[in-house]
This record gives structure tokens, sequence and C-alpha cells, in this order.
């Protein structure tokens, strides 16, 4: 395992021809000396944060969606893994691809260059294993 | 009509991932940031012959049409790339708020609701305030268009109330900000030492009146 640290252009269609809003994964390291924006902050607003602090694992926060995730105060494969704050963290596991959703509709209007930022731990001995953040018009 | 859940007013945010081996993948901290962005049509407000830009990202390099929701007045674009797309407003709607529609050639509309206002034309100031017939009168206001209207003046005349129309000499507006101006000849007709209204016509448009702005002095 090693820490890691990236910056990742997603360019789907689905978002990108549909609404135009280029969305930047940052992909926080597995230490929280890696736990800073990747991205320069500049004159940003924080539209949406999500720190699962709300919900009672397994159960998803409300107004989530996604089968297989799940809510933890901890992993265990290969290695314990604790949240990167508070109590809880979003956990999946298996052999799968997979999205989450939260459900609530956010107004961006009046903002561009929306990016989406999580904090992630994996196991970098899967080297086919990958996350991206995602956003779809509503 | 445009599908209005085509627009990016609002998006739902999310995580996709690929695990495999069985192992798991944690997650923390989900954000959405973002940077303000000016209005989808700048300046927000006009009439015909007003000059707006639109600054987005990918509306592509391939051109395309820009129009009103809801409305057969037309947009002219004058120029397109992915990030800015510049358009006249070539014929007006009645004034109000509409939603602009972007249709890039090959692509996804996008609709920005209540993105651009229509205003009517209004009058701030008539000057000189006296004047006799023939002479030259200035009127200044804001969204006067950019294509030449009449301009009456409306007092007493030999058989009560009239209109009469002065011949116009100039007429202009700022295509950015709408800031207008005309001047006019006194038209015969009319009572001397009343006052009479200065009224703008426009076709499509309501009228813009300034009440006993002027006297026409023997």
């Amino acid at each position: 395992m090693q820490d890691k640290e990236q910056t990742v252009i997603d360019t789907g269609t689905s978002l990108t021809c549909r609404v135009g809003i280029a969305i930047v994964v940052a992909v926080m390291g597995v230490h929280s000396a890696f736990a800073q924006p990747v991205v320069q902050m500049g004159s940003e607003v924080t539209l949406f944060t999500e720190d699962f602090e709300g919900a009672t694992p397994p159960a998803l926060p409300a107004n989530w969606a996604g089968s297989l995730y799940q809510t933890a105060t901890s992993a265990s494969n290969p290695v314990a893994v604790t949240p990167h704050g508070g109590s809880n963290m979003l956990v999946i596991a298996g052999n799968v691809t997979q999205y989450v959703w939260n459900t609530t509709a956010y107004d961006c209007t009046n903002y561009k260059d929306l990016k989406i930022r999580f904090w992630m731990h994996q196991d970098t001995t899967e080297g086919s294993d990958v996350a991206w953040g995602d956003a779809s018009p509503r | 009509m445009p599908d209005y859940t085509d627009y990016a007013s609002s998006v739902w945010v999310g995580i996709g991932c690929t695990v495999t081996g069985g192992k798991s993948l944690c997650f923390d901290d989900v954000t959405l940031v973002g940077s303000p962005a000016p209005p989808p049509c700048v300046p927000t407000e006009g009439t015909a012959g007003t000059t707006f830009t639109m600054e987005r990202s990918g509306f592509g390099n391939d051109g395309g049409t820009v129009s009103f929701v809801d409305t057969k007045a037309s947009l002219k674009v004058s120029s397109w790339n992915d990030s800015t797309i510049t358009c006249l407003v070539s014929k007006a709607p009645l004034p109000g708020a509409y939603g602009v529609s972007v249709q890039p050639k090959g692509g996804q509309a996008r609709v920005y609701p209540a993105a651009f206002t229509v205003q009517p034309p209004a009058i701030d100031t008539v000057d000189p305030a006296t004047g006799a017939v023939g002479a030259t009168v200035t009127v200044t206001g804001s969204f006067f268009t950019t294509k030449k209207g009449k301009i009456y003046l409306v007092g007493n005349g030999p058989k009560g109330i009239i209109a009469k129309s002065g011949k116009v000499i100039t007429w202009t507006m700022d295509p950015a900000t709408g800031v207008s101006s005309a001047t006019f000849a006194v038209p015969k007709g009319l009572s001397t030492g009343s006052p009479c209204d200065v009224k703008i016509v426009l076709k499509g448009m309501p009228e813009a009146v300034a009440t006993d702005a002027f006297t026409i002095m023997p």
C-alpha cells in the first residue's frame, strides 16, 4: 500500500455534453497529511458537503441512494481503516462497479467550474480499483 | 419548447467506483464546490438592438442557435466559441423576463430560465422644456431600441386633445447599456403656452410618456 494523491478530470459525456460542467475529482491520500485540497480554492464556494456523521451505520444518510454502499465506523479489508474525520465513513466492498448518489438537487445556476472532492482510502495493490465524482443534471 | 430538465440549474452529487478483489473502498468528506459565475446573459436586460454575452463552458466551437423561450422574437448570434456567445436581440418580445435557450450544433440544448429581461422604453429627460415650432428637442432615456420610432407631442389642439408627430432627427441607443437619446423637431398644430406630453411610440412595445414635459412657445 502506498500514499496516493491524484487529480482526475472527468469529461464523461453524460455531464459535459449535457450541461457543460467539468468535474474535477480530488482523491486524497490515506493519511491525514494528504487531506489537503489538490485544487486551489480561489473564490470557491462550498455548495454541498457530506461527512456521513448523520447516518446510523450501516444505513446511508437521508437522501442518499446506492446499493452495496454502507456507512461504517471502520473497515478492515485488507487493512484497518478509520474515517477521515468523525466517526463514520462510506464503504463499499466486493467486485463491482457501482454508484451512490445524494438525491437532493443542488442549485448551481450561478456557479461555474464545479468540482467534487472526497477523501478516499484505496488498496493500491488492486490496480484496477478507481473512483470518481459525478454530477447529474436534475 | 425545450425540455427544462436539460439545463444545469441543479445537480445530484455522487460517487462512482470500481472495486475489485472483494476489497473495500472507503470514502469520507464529499464536497461540491463551485466558483461564482456571471449571470447567464450580460447585460441581463435590454431590448431590440441590445447585444448580450453568455459566458459558460462547453458551448462547443461549431456554433449553434440562441433563442428566447416561448416567444417568436429572434436573437442573432454574433460570435460563438466554447466559452462565450455574443447575441444581438434583433427583435424583442413584449417586456418581461424570458428564458434563453442555447442549442449547440449537434449538442444538447440548455435553457437558462428568466435569464434576460426585455425592458420597455422609458423617458428620463426632455430638453429644452420649451421651444417654438421647428425647434430641436432632445429626449433621453432608456431602451428606445436601435430602430427609429416615432415621437409625438400630445396637447391642446383646435378641437381638443390631439397628438402630433415631430420629425425624428437622430435616434441612438447604446447596445450594451440601453442608454438612449433622440432628437425631434417641434411639430405644428398644437396650442402654444400649455404643457404637452412627450410620447415615444415603438412597434410592439408599450409607449413611453413624459407627462407635461414640453411647452410650445409662440
